[in-house]
């Protein structure tokens, strides 16, 4: 496949939701969602002045992140059959290997978008908390937390390239003649998904981190822990789950 | 005297959950001419197709389309319109033209711009907003216009209204008199189809049923429906 077609398809696989609308007469639902925002922000502001919510527990919405990335690779496949599409998809002239990864490089762009985007809005939350109490989350909590944020989302980061690879791989499986294999998938989805909540806690320095104890005992522990060394691991893991996508692509599909 | 064959397939089998779907296929497609595949529900001419488009793979026979084993390198050489396919609902015409641009070798960008006018679409006109028959020759646009070997249609005419039929079939007529492509064509819309007909290849069971030229099969039977009514009756 020459580079000029992948950056094609890419782009071509690279888009958020249905957005499969004739027209813009629909989207009443975008009412309902600023609604819900402004009630949130609303609630946050009157939360933080009353003392009853840290910046930091904003974090327990980094663990719902490997989930939603799972997810973004189970649909990218899971579409072009529930649309009808997956005969277009299947015949074009290139190895069914770089269809794949041409689903796959636009998941991780897409989990990049989606973790650079709830890092920057954490960061934004945060910042706003110190501007309502500075006396207690100031400069220094701020430093502190922007230090505990990078390390939380620098650890989502290495692990999407595994969950995106997982979802293609679950969503290939269950239009396969591997389908019986498919509750274990959702089984490995439970647990891979949960797999920063089962570390920090095993580790004991979850709750440390949360409470962002004054020792800075977790936060050097977050810091060096060697997460980059995980990176190559999860990244050949990854090779391996989207070879075997690859490959029941090819030889195992239920048409 | 017989001729080259586009398609050549010995005892080919393939089963679904147990179900033949295909049972022993005999066929011959020749080369630069138009085949019908006919038969009911449930003959096995989709999973033919399939295999043709190297969409999946037969249990046990021989497949030869083009001279070698279907696969993605030999679609590079064929132009595929899946069975109850659908197209990307959030493409306009423009950017289902530019997707075939980039990704189908032999894609004529002219001669889709000729066949879309021939068809009655405009190129702002989104997917999501067409009907069936509106949708099914945006489809059927992009696989005829294409320089390639073979035109594989499966089902081109299913849930679609006789105008847009007929617009496909003159299309399709308007397509074969400047080209020399192999095209097969499976339908349940005999009547509509059968003056497209070079040759015709009737399946029942995932087992060739008869085969012949249309033309000769015509004159023995009145008509290509007679002869299905006939045979499967």
């Amino acid at each position: 496949m020459s580079l000029q077609a992948f950056i094609h398809l890419l782009k071509h696989e690279f888009r958020w939701g249905r957005n499969d609308k004739a027209d813009n007469s629909g989207n009443w639902w975008i009412a309902y969602v600023a609604a819900v925002a402004v009630a949130g922000f609303v609630l946050y502001t009157w939360a933080v002045v009353e003392g009853k919510f840290k910046p930091q527990y904003l974090w327990n919405f980094v663990l719902g992140l490997p989930f939603a990335i799972f997810m973004l690779g189970f649909n990218m496949i899971l579409r072009e059959w529930k649309n009808g599409t997956n005969g277009w998809w299947l015949s074009l002239p290139y190895p069914r290997l770089s269809l794949l990864l041409a689903k796959y490089a636009a998941v991780i762009l897409q989990s990049f978008i989606l973790i650079t985007a709830a890092l920057a809005g954490c960061m934004l939350f945060s910042v706003y908390a110190s501007v309502l109490k500075a006396e207690t989350f100031g400069q220094e909590f701020l430093f502190r937390l922007f230090q505990g944020e990078l390390v939380w989302y620098g650890l989502i980061l290495i692990y999407s390239p595994f969950m995106a690879a997982f979802g293609l791989l679950t969503g290939t499986v269950t239009q396969s003649r591997w389908r019986p294999l498919a509750p274990l998938m959702w089984l490995g989805f439970g647990i891979s998904g949960n797999a920063l909540w089962w570390i920090a806690w095993f580790g004991g320095w979850m709750e440390s981190l949360s409470e962002l104890d004054q020792s800075g005992e977790a936060m050097a522990f977050s810091l060096q822990f060697p997460f980059v060394f995980l990176l190559a691991p999860l990244v050949a893991l990854s090779c391996l789950l989207l070879l075997w996508s690859g490959r029941i692509l090819d030889k195992d599909l239920n048409l | 005297m017989m001729m080259a064959a586009a398609v050549r397939s010995e005892n080919l089998r393939k089963r679904f959950g147990g179900k033949p779907a295909l049972d022993g296929l005999d066929a011959y497609i020749p080369a630069g001419r138009v085949t019908g595949v006919l038969g009911p529900n449930g003959a096995g001419k989709s999973t033919f197709f399939r295999m043709i488009a190297g969409l999946i793979r037969p249990d046990h026979g021989r497949l030869e389309v083009l001279g070698s084993e279907p696969g993605w390198r030999t679609n590079r050489e064929i132009a595929y319109l899946p069975d109850r396919a659908r197209w990307y609902r959030h493409h306009t015409v423009e950017r289902a033209l530019q997707w075939a641009e980039h990704l189908l070798p032999g894609f004529n960008r002219e001669r889709a711009e000729q066949l879309l006018a021939l068809m009655g679409l405009d190129p702002d006109m989104k997917a999501a907003g067409m009907s069936r028959g509106e949708e099914a020759r945006l489809m059927l646009t992009l696989c005829v216009a294409r320089d390639v070997a073979m035109i594989v249609l499966d089902e081109p005419f299913a849930g679609i209204d006789v105008v847009s039929r007929e617009r496909i079939v003159s299309a399709l007529i308007d397509n074969m008199s400047d080209r020399r492509q192999t095209m097969l064509i499976s339908t349940h819309e005999i009547d509509e189809a059968e003056s497209l007909f070079d040759h015709v290849v009737f399946i029942e069971r995932g087992r060739l049923k008869m085969a012949g030229e249309a033309e000769a099969l015509r004159v023995e039977h009145g008509s290509m429906e007679n002869l299905y009514r006939k045979l499967y009756r």
